[in-house]
């Protein structure tokens, strides 16, 4: 009896199934990373949440820039969180609030230009949400001592940076 | 005996593979297509967006208003220090939208709504610091993306001492 030689054995077979399955995976992976980029870049820094948080740093410069600077400065903490326009910094506190229910923020943060040592510290802060973390990974480093930031996330999920 | 043909294990295993592969595929062009349609879209909305928030926010931060009024159902009228007269407007029978000299129109697809404003002034007063905000929003609402607003939000800060607002 003559012995049939064509097709594959198993293990060829199993081998070739693995590689395409691996590249597809890979593929795949890959692809859903640039969408959720893609997304991401419509919530980081628009023109409107731009102009909301320049709103916001019009009322500091005003109202309680020097408190919070001195602030930051003497917690061991490197930002502050001001959503709740705290009056122990800033004057005006209706105003504020006011102003944090028409721009439609969720949580402002007040720190430093250079963000790096912020970033390693929400590394492990659990009442600061992923997405902000991710917000606040993607700024660039500014190394300018004198400067602060404002960091504000709004309620429909994006996010805004601006320096002050 | 005829050899020729597939077992049936052979012939499960690879509908089993070839399904697969198919799938991930198929979601990979499904999303793409997606991608593609919304994309452009989204994009032109987004930059009309900027643009008209770019122009309006701009003008009143460079400029000081004094008097901020309606002239009309969807208009408003800045009058500045210097006594000229800058018209927001909107034309929501052509979905239009007139900022002074500037004058954009929306695409098909996206339409104007109604504007919406809000004068908020506090209870405190001072000779410098803020103590009102004016609020004005104009809708933009698209066909492809109903759950989406791509409208304006204007915010306005300013000293009740210098700036009188009549929007009743």
């Amino acid at each position: 009896m003559k012995k049939n030689n064509s097709g594959f054995i198993l293990a060829e077979a199993i081998i070739v199934s693995t590689l395409a399955l691996t590249v597809l995976v890979v593929l795949y992976t890959q692809f859903n990373k640039i969408n959720r980029n893609y997304n991401i870049t419509f919530s980081y820094n628009s023109v409107e949440n731009i102009y909301a948080a320049n709103n916001f740093k019009m009322y500091l410069l005003k109202s309680g820039y020097d408190n919070l600077v001195s602030a930051l400065e003497s917690m061991p903490e490197r930002y502050l969180d001001i959503k709740s326009c705290p009056i122990e910094y800033l004057s005006e506190n209706s105003h504020c609030k006011n102003l944090v229910d028409v721009i439609s923020a969720k949580n402002i943060f007040f720190t430093n230009a250079d963000i790096m040592d912020l970033k390693k510290e929400i590394e492990n802060k659990t009442e600061i949400s992923f997405e902000m973390k991710e917000f606040i990974k993607s700024i660039s480093r500014n190394v300018n001592d004198d400067q602060y930031r404002l960091i504000i996330e709004f309620n429909d999920g994006s996010f805004a940076t601006i320096l002050i | 005996m005829n050899k020729k043909g597939f077992t049936l294990v052979e012939l499960l295993s690879s509908i089993v593979f070839v399904s697969l592969i198919a799938f991930v595929l198929i979601e990979i062009v499904m999303s793409l297509k997606n991608l593609y349609d919304t994309s452009g879209l989204k994009t032109e909305l987004l930059n009309k967006q900027g643009i008209i928030s770019n122009k309006i926010n701009s003008t009143l931060l460079t400029n000081s208003v004094v008097l901020v009024q309606r002239c009309g159902n969807e208009c408003i009228d800045f009058t500045m220090s210097d006594n000229s007269v800058i018209k927001l407007e909107i034309d929501i029978k052509n979905n239009i939208i007139s900022f002074g000299d500037y004058k954009t129109e929306l695409n098909q697809n996206s339409q104007f709504g109604q504007i919406r404003i809000n004068n908020i002034l506090s209870t405190f007063s001072h000779p410098t610091k803020f103590d009102g905000i004016l609020n004005i929003k104009i809708p933009i609402k698209s066909n492809n993306f109903e759950d989406k607003d791509f409208g304006i939000n204007i915010v306005y800060q300013y000293n009740s001492n210098y700036t009188t607002i009549n929007i009743d």
